[in-house]
């Protein structure tokens, strides 16, 4: 067990480093995360991990601490409604408006274990005939090391092909190897991941026409997340598009972007953008 | 239950010739409000089918008397048989076998071990349930 004093250590860095809110309510969850890395630190208990952390500051230590408390579940195909809407809507403009060969770029952004970033490659995969020479570039990034390189493998459990992916499309897009289901070589080349954190972003990831960060802002303090949105708008071409995850606004950073008539959670960074999908 | 509440409902046949399975399936299907009856062999259920189409089947692969396989394909070729989405449920996870089902009728495919989760974004895939 915890005390309250370890706690507040854990909750304090988890939002310097990371912008991750912890409820008070939640303070299971950080025992939940921190058994296995105490675990595999060699640690006999969170509590030893704790004070471990106070003493030594340990940086890699206590990035494997937040980056633990980072980890959320995703499924395939989550709230597809966006990327159908992606695909259907915001896709055409975006080749029309993009100049000869240069690519059209997408981040996801917070990607946890890939599955957003590998159902778009589906889509794009599937549609393949209407892009004709679209030159499109997906790129995944997660704070979490242990998460990208679970996107990176592209390798799924039983259990999580079967959560938002129908029984057509893991015969299409996957094959069995070894008690799990890997993507096929036409989709992992769709793809990239990297390891990278929202609050200080790397430059080296260039520009995104449009940005799927869902899901991701409902886990940090107020303050991240506007932080974040700015991050994401700097990240973003200047007539890029923004889609956030069933339930999370823009409220904090709107004038950064702009709401789509047309659907939920999908936002642009400027008039002439929203006006042309919509 | 409130009169006139059951029609409304929809229905889903269980066809599995493991009562515990039919029984936690069961309870999972109900728990998505759909009224629930089971069978435990294709015979069984083909002759349940010829009275009532329910509007969705659970369906395991092995069973004595009919297997999941034959019980589809006379499903299919019933007055009616094409309306109930059918949904595999079996431990057979090779590409062949899952080839096999979905060219007989099976409409998704559950492989066992299954959890709510599974069976509810299965439900959802096929427009049984919404999201």
């Amino acid at each position: 067990m915890l005390d309250t004093a370890a706690i507040n250590i854990i909750s304090a860095e988890a939002r310097r480093r990371a912008g991750i809110a912890i409820p008070l309510a939640q303070t299971y969850l950080v025992e939940a995360r921190l058994a296995p890395v105490a675990r595999s630190e060699g640690y006999d208990s969170q509590a030893d991990l704790v004070r471990a952390l106070e003493s030594s500051k340990d940086d890699r230590l206590w990035r494997r601490v937040v980056e633990s408390l980072a980890d959320h579940e995703t499924w395939f195909f989550r709230n597809p409604a966006p990327l159908d809407y992606f695909m259907s809507d915001i896709l055409p403009v975006l080749a029309r408006i993009k100049a000869r060969k240069a690519p059209i770029r997408i981040l996801c952004a917070g990607c946890g274990t890939g599955q957003e970033a590998w159902s778009l490659a589906m889509l794009m995969q599937e549609q393949k005939a209407r892009l004709g020479a679209m030159d499109i570039e997906i790129v995944g990034t997660d704070i979490s090391r242990r998460a990208i390189e679970r996107a990176q493998s592209a390798a799924y459990s039983q259990f999580e092909v079967q959560r938002g992916l129908s029984i057509h499309r893991l015969i299409e897009h996957f094959e069995p190897y070894d008690q799990q289901w890997v993507l096929k070589d036409s989709i992992k080349r769709w793809v990239r991941f990297e390891r990278d954190n929202l609050l200080n972003p790397s430059e080296e990831l260039g520009g995104f026409d449009i940005i799927f960060c869902r899901n991701v802002l409902t886990g940090m303090t107020p303050d991240a997340r506007r932080h974040t949105l700015r991050m994401l708008a700097e990240r973003s071409a200047p007539a890029g598009y923004l889609v956030l995850g069933k339930g999370e606004t823009i409220s904090g950073a709107g004038e950064l972007y702009r709401a789509m008539s047309g659907i939920k959670g999908v936002y642009a960074r400027t008039i002439e953008a929203a006006r042309q999908a919509a | 239950m409130r009169q006139g509440e059951k029609s409304d409902m929809k229905t889903c046949l269980v066809v599995d010739d493991s009562r515990v399975i039919r029984k936690v399936a069961r309870r999972i299907i109900e728990g998505f409000k759909f009224q629930c009856d089971e069978a435990a062999d294709g015979a069984e259920a083909l002759a349940y089918c010829r009275k009532k189409m329910p509007d969705a089947i659970l369906l395991d692969r092995n069973m004595p008397v009919m297997n999941g396989i034959d019980f589809v394909k006379a499903l299919r070729q019933e007055p009616a048989g094409s309306e109930p989405i059918v949904v595999f449920c079996t431990t057979e996870n090779d590409v062949p076998s899952i080839t096999e089902a979905l060219r007989a009728g099976v409409d998704e495919y559950i492989m066992k071990p299954f959890d709510t989760d599974i069976v509810q974004s299965k439900f959802q895939q096929v427009g049984l349930i919404g999201e």
